[in-house]
């Protein structure tokens, strides 16, 4: 699974470790603040190209990876190593997937003013084998 | 809302022939090519947008079964000097509430302690990332439609 190799690609770069340790999962965001900083992702869109005989075997997908903390600049700054870390990537996966062509393709940073947790949302946009 | 999305494509070769009509023309044809484009678009969002499924509490303010979907609009903005501009989302009626499904919340107790994360269902992106291709198709083919029927009728 796509996801599964993009997590395995994350956890490899020590620069986001370092911040995160091994708190990369899929949503939801975990409840006890003692995990934050974190990282959730959830595949939004995932759109297969067709040709008249069928799938084309080129699809893209969209990922969100929302990065939570507890202060905006270690939020933010956790989104600036995620996109160091997959803009432009090509390549194949640890869990074999083929990735053609990863764009950022957009950062979105929110607050939740009761529980004061900053949330920036690094979206996502790949180009891989079906 | 504040997040956009956006694609680019190139256009020279209608732009040389939309260049070509005159300027009231060129602002029809633009306008109604960014239509077609937004009711490919507005059709997968719709698709997308997700209806409540609970019950409302008596005497509650919160929006009725429905009304999220029906709000998702098009909006086509032609302008003498800023170019033309497809907007698809919600309205003001339903548009706080499509933030918060889009792009989820933290549900917190009265002291604000965090009680649990509500992910985003990020059905506008789900449209979008659906639709793009063939709003993209509708709107060059809308476009190529509009400068031939001038043409012909000159």
């Amino acid at each position: 699974m796509l996801t599964n190799g993009l997590v395995a690609l994350l956890a490899s770069n020590s620069e986001i470790t370092s911040v995160v340790g091994s708190r990369i999962q899929p949503m939801p965001a975990p409840e006890d603040l003692t995990q934050y900083p974190c990282i959730t992702y959830q595949t939004v869109s995932d759109v297969a190209g067709y040709t008249l005989t069928g799938i084309d075997g080129v699809a893209n997908t969209r990922v969100i990876f929302n990065c939570f903390a507890l202060r905006y600049l270690d939020a933010h700054s956790l989104a600036l190593l995620m996109k160091s870390a997959l803009a432009g990537y090509r390549g194949t996966l640890n869990d074999g997937s083929v990735v053609y062509e990863t764009q950022v393709v957009n950062i979105t940073d929110s607050y939740v003013d009761g529980s004061r947790i900053y949330k920036v949302s690094v979206h996502v946009v790949l180009t891989y084998a079906e | 809302m504040a997040d956009e999305l956006e694609f680019k494509i190139d256009t020279r070769e209608l732009d040389e022939a939309l260049a070509k009509l005159p300027d009231n023309i060129q602002k029809r044809v633009v306008g109604k090519a960014l239509e077609a484009a937004g009711d490919v678009m507005l059709e997968a969002i719709k698709a997308h947008t997700p209806e409540r499924t609970d019950e409302p509490t008596p005497g509650s303010n919160s929006l009725p079964e429905g009304i999220l979907r029906e709000d998702m609009h098009a909006q086509v903005i032609v302008s003498e000097t800023k170019g033309a501009k497809l907007r698809v989302g919600p309205t003001d009626i339903a548009g706080h509430v499509a933030r918060w499904i889009n792009n989820g919340w933290a549900l917190t107790s009265h002291d604000g302690r965090k009680i649990r994360d509500i992910p985003g269902k990020h059905f506008i992106e789900a449209g979008f990332d659906e639709s793009a291709q063939g709003a993209l198709d509708a709107m060059t083919d809308a476009l190529a439609e509009g400068i031939e029927k001038f043409n012909e009728e000159k």
